[in-house]
């Protein structure tokens, strides 16, 4: 029998998300519905039993450590084919083969425009005080005309820009390496350096990966340059700001807000500073979590598992 | 000594923003950031005033008001429509009704704003951060969903840009509507029944007027998929609210997002206010800084000209 522990699911809803049936014979599936929290030797014991592992981007870490901890483990799958919390080296030390899934790109493009609309136009504010029994919350930030400021115009970022310019914005983009010619290429982006970007943005929006030179990419001198009446979007990495500089931005009111899907630390402690900020729209790094998008997760993460079975892997990565 | 009414200020902002000493000295000014309780009230607080500027679908100016307020001579609105003040009351009582410019465009941004609001849960999800929570609900893709746009006209049109750029199939339908129109703007039209019943999402761009009253009833909310939004930044009679309560109260669409109601402000126990599956704004869409500085702005220069015997931006002419 092949144990396969499915991790995070913590709506309990991925059983419903594809065909788990169509998995051989011999896999025994558990939904896992809680987080199981960051103690190694606590993980290793719960799931010491299992031949394979699924994870869910980003959420339960895989050093090599804990990887060290489950002798049983042979088969680590992630969705989507980046994950900065597994450590896929580690993973091939201690022969355990490690897979991705197809994922969609589009889910997080689409979620950073419900984080700037929400946060222009107040939408959780507003909501909330007509459900409180009021009328009318604050006034809204119109984008039209507005400066859209893209760090980072990689797959994710040249979309994100694209839909600036269907909103009548004028979109500049900067990142390191950065050519005009990219700019170009995606059409109408003017490539600025790294300091107009921050003083000319209206609204900044992060779409970098997370690496040793990104990490604390915005900070307290980035804030410093920013207009106080702009907002930052991160639905990238959460270590590409800088945590208390954030905190300080935001309370001291150097910008005008921040919609935020991701964290320094996720799940994000209970208890996290960031929670009590009104100036701050958060969502719980739900960028990718969409229905539509955990059927196509899932669904390859069948294949990929039949695949290893079969002793064909597919979708490893090195 | 003209003494000036600046009414409906909720957001105490109008002397702020705008500089009212370029009036002549012997003005005088008088802002009413509440509303008027009832028509009394506002007969009795409006008495003595000469010059009475007014915010569009705000305070009512019917007939019975109108031939109250004996001192009122300019009555100025923001906007160049204002169907909440009797235009042929006011000349046969002496009063000249002046409007101003709006930026164009805000109620297409609110448009989408809801719909993402709605379509990936976007309260819910900063309530449950705000509240120590993590991943409240599973959101919805947009791409490859179909937009249905009723009304397709100047914002109208604006909206079909942003579904096109976020890979929408849109389609369209008013009154008059033609196909050269549609191939213009990259949409498809279809008639009245086809759009209720095949989109994902419908947003309303109609302007009020006899024939849009009731527009969307309980037949065309019945051709709606139960997985369907509907979405109204123009104006609120143009839903049936007791149908749309109905559907909504027994799910047989999956929500609404509302800026307009049939009366504003929304009655405090207004059974709206109860939904789940409702995201509410109060009648904000218009409501940022830009357009705030253009309105009132303009409306000083009404008064201006108007002091000098030359008024401008006249809608009630003839």
């Amino acid at each position: 029998m092949t144990r396969i522990a499915v991790l995070d699911d913590y709506l309990n809803q991925f059983h419903e998300f594809a065909d788990w049936n169509s998995l051989p014979d011999e896999c025994d599936v558990t939904f896992f519905n809680e987080h199981l929290g960051y103690d190694e030797a606590t993980i290793a014991e719960e799931l010491k039993d299992f031949d394979v592992i699924l994870g869910v981007r980003e959420r339960t870490p895989f050093p090599e450590s804990q990887i060290a901890k489950l002798p049983n483990l042979k088969l680590l799958i992630t969705t989507g084919m980046h994950n900065a919390s597994f450590d896929f080296k580690g993973a091939k030390k201690h022969d355990v083969v490690v897979c991705g899934t197809k994922t969609l790109s589009h889910p997080t493009v689409e979620h950073t425009w419900a984080l700037i609309l929400a946060a222009t136009k107040f939408i959780p504010a507003k909501d909330q005080a007509i459900k409180n029994g009021q009328w009318q919350a604050g006034m809204a930030v119109g984008l039209k005309d507005k400066t859209l400021g893209v760090l980072g115009l990689g797959r994710l970022g040249s979309q994100v820009a694209k839909i600036g310019q269907a909103f009548g914005m004028n979109v500049i983009a900067w990142s390191q390496n950065l050519t005009q010619e990219r700019g170009d290429e995606v059409g109408g982006v003017q490539c600025v350096d790294k300091e107009t970007l921050l003083k000319e943005a209206d609204v900044l929006t992060i779409h970098y990966k997370l690496s040793d030179r990104s990490r604390g990419l915005i900070g307290k001198k980035e804030f410093g340059a920013m207009k106080p009446s702009s907002y930052i979007v991160n639905t990238s990495r959460g270590p590409i700001i800088d945590e208390q500089a954030l905190l300080n931005a935001l309370k001291n009111k150097e910008i005008a807000g921040a919609a935020i899907d991701v964290f320094w630390k996720e799940p994000l402690p209970a208890d996290h500073p960031i929670r009590k900020l009104d100036n701050a729209v958060l969502t719980g790094h739900t960028g990718y979590v969409m229905k539509e998008n955990h059927e196509v997760n899932f669904s390859n993460a069948i294949e990929v598992i039949t695949a290893w079975l079969n002793g064909n892997p597919i979708n490893v990565i090195e | 000594m003209p003494r000036i009414a600046i009414l409906d200020d909720y957001h105490e902002v109008v002397l702020e923003w705008i500089d009212w000493s370029v009036l002549p000295d012997d003005c005088e000014l008088k802002v009413f950031n509440r509303p008027f309780s009832n028509e009394d009230d506002a007969a009795k607080s409006l008495k003595g005033f000469e010059i009475v500027v007014a915010n569009r679908e705000r305070t009512p100016f019917p007939k019975t008001l109108l031939e109250r307020l004996g001192d009122l001579k300019l009555l100025v609105t923001t906007n160049m429509r204002n169907l909440a003040i009797d235009m042929d009351a006011a000349r046969d009582n002496g009063i000249t009704v002046c409007g101003t410019k709006v930026i164009f465009g805000p109620a297409a941004e609110m448009a989408w704003a809801l719909m993402l609001a709605l379509m990936k849960k976007i309260p819910e999800e900063n309530t449950a951060m705000h509240t120590g929570g993590w991943q409240a609900e599973f959101g919805h893709v947009v791409r490859g969903k179909t937009l249905g746009i009723v009304g397709v006209g100047k914002l109208g049109s604006v909206v079909s840009k942003y579904g096109l750029a976020f890979g929408m199939n849109v389609i369209g339908w008013s009154q008059n509507l033609t196909d050269e129109r549609c191939a213009e703007l990259g949409i498809t039209r279809v008639d009245k029944e086809t759009i209720f019943r095949d989109s994902d999402v419908v947003t309303i761009h109609q302007l009020m007027s006899e024939r849009t009253r009731g527009l969307v009833g309980k037949h065309e909310l019945s051709l709606m998929k139960p997985t369907a939004y509907l979405i109204n930044t123009a104006r609120g009679p143009i839903i049936d609210e007791t149908a749309l309560i109905d559907s909504l109260q027994n799910k047989r669409i999956a929500g609404a997002g509302l800026d307009v109601y049939d009366k504003e402000p929304l009655p405090e126990d207004h059974p709206l206010r109860q939904l789940d599956n409702v995201i509410l704004t109060g009648h904000t869409s218009n409501l940022n800084r830009d357009n705030w500085e253009i309105c009132y702005g303009e409306a000083l220069e009404d008064i201006q000209a108007w002091l000098k015997g030359e008024p401008i931006r006249v809608l009630n002419q003839g």
